[in-house]
């Protein structure tokens, strides 16, 4: 059973995953239509069809969590709360610049899931671990697609490489914010219901750091401090969550 | 054999239900009104994507998001399988989305009109592809054996999008005030491009008899105007929406729907580029195009530079 | 406008578990590997196939039994080496070219004469080298090409028209009689 600090502290972390997966999903819903090619149009749209899809299973459990119906709670965390209570990092709402920019976001993201799942898999909150295992088989399938494509981006042509290391040069730093602890996340860690976030990213490095030199890409250092406290929303989060909620408040309470 | 004797060969096979494969002899009409077809049907599919495409960011459930995003997803694919089966006659992709770029290649015209609404996603679901379900049934026993494979797969995954489609508008007539004016609006805009979708009327059709023969267009377009009525005002009169046509009523002495006229002048002023989002529409897809040629390029230099693979037989 | 011609890949897909290849669409790619994934992402997304394979499309020889009826012999004496055909023919009415018996033979041309020997009722014939064939059942575990199980979105239960309108009617009934 959970104690209410620890309660609190799981729900505020599984809302970051699930804003997380959901706003990254939302982003790259944005390219349907406007891919580089037919068959990629098709194949990215899968990408971000899961991530919307892992999103609602994460924030099914907040329903849970609150005592709230799943079924319909997860409409009213979307579509009801302000931008400003989303908890997502930063970096999965910025703007998108250019292919190379979301699929290197993609690339790191689904890197971070290949690390992170197999920790969730050990959760001893039943929930989470059941959730991972959902999860992974399809993020299998995502980081060998992003990965394919970031390896061929960076060595493809010089001007291929140009934007791919622009993309990084750019999402180098704000990325590791998904690496930053929610409030009382040490409760979680220490009860074995979440795992060390910088064990995560050192893996994390680990995998991508390497690969990414390999694909003739620079990884920028940088001296930030990953404990610094949990990063203020920037302002792309606001324009995000408008134009999500843009409809549905013309009805808030109704059936759409 | 000669000429002659190969039109009747071939037409003998269509008669006997054979269906006509990549290769086989056919006259070069039959080649020619099978690649606009296909191409155009391609097009179409593949131009869809923006108007509905566009409120996917804005969907207003959860629901209707994730549902949306595939439904576009679809519509790729169609294109997908579409494009293929156009280059079974000897076209390519390349070709293909040239002539569409410059304007040479037609596309269904109801994506020439704009989408303000939400409600607009449920009507080009519930009406313009309740329309194309009725033209790709017949098209799904066409003669030309690609083209008839591509539209089964097409068919199956189009009979969601009518139903999404439908749910929606279902939901929006049941709903707020709001709602149900956005709904009977959203009408309002998309009857009359709907009904053109299914071409001018027989009298102004010389091409059927023929189409007909060769196992490419077993009903006419009025055939075809007149089930789509016939299925779908009862469905709106239900949910208190009205079609925009006051000349609109059932024939009890010939048990068919009368309608008013169809502007076809409007038809050919969108048809040929005049339309409220031709070019909007035209210059995304262009845009995607250029944008994407630099990613094209970097996969082509990526495998160039790599050792040759050993199952290059 | 830059345009570059790629190479088609072929899209072969198996329905269910223990039925037969069939051919499937086609995809553009430069490479087998991303042929696959796209040929996943676009043929495999929904659960109507649970394996694909690509093969480039220039190694794949398609006849109608006719042209083969008429072929004259391959009889070119290069010591080629035999290798492993697949055979997809194309029987009947039906629609669908299915996988048939592989045949042995050193060149494509051989191999079609074989398999069109061996089958019948055979309106059309493909055949291609066994080595040519990317497979998503041959992938490791690592890269998991799951069949895809119906999402919730793509199911029909998902969208209960017919209730819906039934229940409509039902409450105008209602209030008709009133």
């Amino acid at each position: 059973m959970l104690d209410d600090r620890t309660r609190a502290a799981l729900e505020s972390k599984i809302l970051r995953l699930a804003d997380n997966e959901f706003i990254l999903g939302h982003r790259n819903s944005e390219w349907a239509g406007h891919g580089p090619i037919l068959e990629e149009d098709i194949a990215f749209a899968n990408l971000a069809l899961d991530e919307l899809g892992h999103g609602i299973l994460w924030y099914r459990i907040v329903s849970m969590l609150r005592d709230e119906d799943p079924e319909t709670y997860p409409d009213q965390l979307v579509y009801q709360r302000d931008a400003q209570d989303f908890r997502n990092a930063d970096v999965v709402a910025l703007p998108h610049a250019d292919w190379a920019f979301s699929m290197l976001r993609q690339f790191l993201f689904d890197a971070y899931e290949s690390v992170h799942l197999p920790a969730l898999l050990a959760s001893r909150y039943a929930p989470i671990a059941e959730a991972a295992a959902k999860i992974k088989q399809e993020e299998v399938f995502h980081l060998h697609h992003t990965k394919a494509w970031a390896l061929r981006l960076g060595q493809g042509t010089d001007e291929s490489n140009r934007r791919m290391q622009q993309a990084l040069d750019t999402l180098w730093t704000p990325f590791r914010q998904v690496f930053v602890s929610t409030p009382d996340e040490s409760l979680l860690v220490d009860s074995c219901i979440t795992p060390d976030l910088r064990e995560i990213h050192v893996e994390w490095r680990n995998t991508v750091v390497p690969f990414l030199e390999s694909s003739n890409l620079v990884v920028p250092e940088t001296s930030a401090r990953l404990d610094a406290p949990d990063v203020a929303q920037s302002t792309h989060i606001n324009t995000l969550v408008a134009e999500l909620q843009e409809v549905s408040r013309i009805a808030p309470n109704a059936a759409w | 054999m000669d000429q002659p004797a190969k039109l009747a060969a071939f037409e003998a096979r269509i008669a006997r239900g054979e269906t006509i494969e990549p290769g086989d002899w056919m006259p070069d009409e039959y080649r020619r009104q099978l690649l606009r077809m296909m191409s155009q049907h391609a097009h179409s599919e593949i131009v869809g994507m923006l108007p509905e495409g566009a409120w996917i960011t804005r969907a207003p459930s959860l629901k209707r998001k994730l549902v949306l995003l595939a439904k576009v997803q679809d519509e790729g694919g169609h294109g997908q399988y579409l494009y293929d089966a156009a280059e079974s006659l000897g076209a390519t992709r390349e070709e293909l989305i040239e002539a569409l770029h410059t304007g040479r290649a037609k596309y269904a015209n109801v994506f020439n009109y704009p989408t303000p609404s939400w409600a607009d996603v449920g009507m080009i679901g519930w009406l313009v592809d309740l329309a194309a379900i009725l033209n790709q049934s017949m098209l799904a026993k066409c003669s030309y054996g690609p083209y008839a494979r591509a539209m089964l797969r097409i068919c199956s995954e189009e009979t969601f999008h009518k139903k999404q489609g439908q749910e929606i508008v279902i939901t929006l007539a049941r709903g707020t005030r709001e709602q149900r004016a956005m709904a009977q609006d959203g009408l309002d805009r998309w009857w009359w491009p709907t009904l053109m979708q299914f071409g001018y009327p027989d009298s102004e059709s010389p091409h059927t008899a023929t189409l007909r023969r060769w196992g490419i267009k077993t009903k006419t377009n009025d055939e075809l105007r007149e089930m789509f009525i016939k299925e779908i005002v009862p469905e709106l009169k239900l949910l208190g929406l009205e079609p925009p046509d006051p000349e609109l009523r059932f024939d009890e002495a010939t048990g068919s729907w009368k309608h008013g006229p169809i502007d076809f002048d409007e038809l050919k002023r969108v048809v040929n580029g005049n339309g409220p989002c031709n070019k909007e529409r035209l210059a995304a897809r262009i845009k995607a195009h250029d944008d994407g040629a630099w990613v094209r390029e970097a996969l082509v230099a990526y495998n160039a530079k790599r050792e040759p693979s050993e199952v290059q037989g | 406008m830059t345009s570059t011609q790629w190479p088609v890949y072929q899209v072969f897909e198996r329905p269910a578990h223990g039925r037969p290849m069939r051919v499937g669409g086609s995809v553009h790619a430069v490479d087998a590997e991303t042929a696959l994934q796209n040929a996943w992402a676009v043929y495999g997304r929904r659960p109507t196939a649970v394996g694909l394979w690509v093969v480039p499309r220039r190694l794949v020889l398609m006849k109608t039994k006719e042209e083969v009826d008429d072929f004259t012999q391959d009889r070119d004496n290069r010591a080629a080496s035999d290798q492993s055909f697949y055979v997809f023919c194309r029987s009947g009415a039906k629609l669908v070219y299915e996988e048939a018996p592989q045949v042995v033979a050193p060149s494509p041309e051989q191999a079609m004469v074989r398999a069109v020997a061996g089958l019948n009722d055979c309106f059309a014939c493909w055949v291609f080298p066994a080595a040519a064939v990317t497979s998503t059942e041959s992938q490791t575990a690592e890269c998991s090409f799951a069949p895809q199980h119906y999402k919730w979105f793509r199911d029909h239960k998902s969208f209960p028209i017919v209730a819906m309108l039934r229940e409509i009617r039902a409450d105008a009934s209602e209030r008709k009689h009133a």
